[in-house]
């Protein structure tokens, strides 16, 4: 498969989602609103829709209005700061499989700030936390963030809605412009990699990486303890995009083919789960 | 693992689990136990700690009870926080007073969020703060990751402004 074919593909990659209404917001039944949610955007991309749906049935429909909405899977809170597809690939185990759907409850009262970062009053909160995202990849990428901060008003509007409207395309185009010219000049690579028990993310420091360096060195490397060999998995599997990664593969490839709309290859760790007889 | 291992290392992560059932309740209070003990006060030098909080869910803390034990304490022993500390300097821009002294020591694992508070704290009004002169972080990022990536020698520079300075 050709990099624009991944490319392509992992923006198209959604996932098929049951919104519940929390039921202190409502005094009557109210149905679940079902919808295909794409894997490479942010929750609040889908708010306006869910609430559209939910509206006829809240107490205080006033509350269609304001942003400060949350959302919560099995009493956990998902964070609205990262990309849908990293959240269900954090979250979720294989018990999750047999299911058609991800069942997420919509909530408003009680934010769990302990977990979640308060939603700024400002109705551009998304993209500036976007913005700040991309900031630190070009620094990662560039040793500088000169190459956002320069950016024309223009410019940044159409780089941010290429990504939540999911215009591959023109992301790209945008994107190329952030990168070194050379792989030789390349500081390191914006990369997360997400412990299995979610506390934690380590962004690896990788001084001049190199094309030969693969995925396998890369967490042998970082957490020797769950990858104690680079060249099969033994006690647990890197995901991105929902996807296993294969372990051989070059981690610049890697990074230039399954980057999110943030500008960071995500890559969540779980534990190898073997099946009991 | 036994059950009642596992919950008292996650709870020692600050990992809680995402039910409502009896346990549960009886970590919370045990949790909110050790909070208080540990709770160390701003200092001349030093910035209070604040750990990353988190939660999973049941099918989750399930699946690392059916682990084998050995792969259990390993996902446990990685996910432990990182106790050292790393020094901050704090730089001021425009007419926002700066902060004497100006470099501080903080855990590792502390959260970004540690550095607004302390600094809206000390200065009694919200800040914006950035790395590189550029970069603003999120309030949940680790220290670790930030110092490892926008370090300047052995230092963090954090700079701050009463308005945002870098759009």
């Amino acid at each position: 498969m050709s990099t624009s074919e991944i490319i392509s593909r992992v923006w198209s990659g959604v996932l098929y989602m049951q919104f519940h209404l929390d039921r202190a917001l409502s005094n009557q039944e109210c149905p679940s609103f079902y919808i295909a949610v794409h894997r490479n955007s942010y929750l609040h991309n889908s708010l306006p829709a869910i609430l559209q749906f939910f509206k006829p049935f809240l107490k205080d429909t006033r509350l269609a209005q304001s942003q400060n909405w949350w959302f919560e899977f099995e009493k956990v809170p998902l964070k609205w700061n990262f990309p849908v597809g990293l959240l269900y690939d954090l979250v979720t185990t294989d018990a999750q499989i047999e299911k058609q759907v991800w069942e997420i409850t919509l909530k408003y009262y009680d934010y769990p700030t302990e977990y979640v970062i308060p939603i700024d009053q400002n109705p551009s909160f998304l993209k500036d936390h976007w913005t700040n995202q991309l900031k630190e990849a070009c620094f990662i990428l560039n040793g500088s963030s000169k190459l956002v901060m320069n950016m024309s008003r223009t410019d940044s509007d159409d780089f941010y809605n290429a990504a939540i409207h999911k215009d591959s395309t023109q992301f790209e185009s945008m994107f190329r412009k952030l990168l070194p010219s050379s792989v030789s000049s390349l500081r390191n690579l914006p990369i997360k990699v997400y412990l299995p028990l979610s506390n934690k993310l380590i962004q690896p420091v990788l001084s001049n990486p190199g094309r030969k360096m693969t995925l396998g060195n890369l967490l042998q490397d970082l957490i020797p303890d769950l990858f104690p060999s680079s060249l099969m998995y033994t006690v647990a599997h890197p995901y991105s995009h929902g996807v296993v990664l294969p372990l051989n593969s070059s981690i610049i490839d890697l990074y230039i083919c399954m980057k999110s709309l943030d500008g960071f290859l995500h890559i969540s760790i779980k534990m190898i789960q073997k099946d009991e007889h | 693992m036994s059950d009642k291992d596992l919950a008292s290392s996650l709870m020692e992560l600050n990992i809680k689990v995402g039910t409502t059932d009896i346990p549960q309740t009886i970590a919370e209070e045990q949790n909110q136990a050790t909070d208080s003990k540990e709770e160390v006060l701003d200092d001349e030098t030093t910035i209070k700690n604040d750990p990353q909080k988190t939660k999973i869910t049941l099918n989750q803390s399930m699946m690392l009870s059916k682990l084998p034990a050995k792969t259990t304490s390993a996902v446990l022993s990685v996910s432990k926080p990182t106790e050292s500390k790393i020094q901050i300097r704090f730089k001021s821009i425009g007419s926002v007073d700066q902060v004497s002294p100006a470099v501080f020591k903080i855990s590792k694992s502390s959260k970004f969020s540690s550095i607004l508070r302390f600094l809206e704290l000390k200065l009694g009004k919200k800040v914006y703060c950035y790395l590189n002169n550029s970069v603003s972080p999120n309030p949940d990022e680790e220290l670790e990751n930030l110092y490892n990536i926008f370090r300047v020698g052995d230092e963090l520079i954090v700079s701050y402004c009463n308005i945002v300075a870098f759009g």
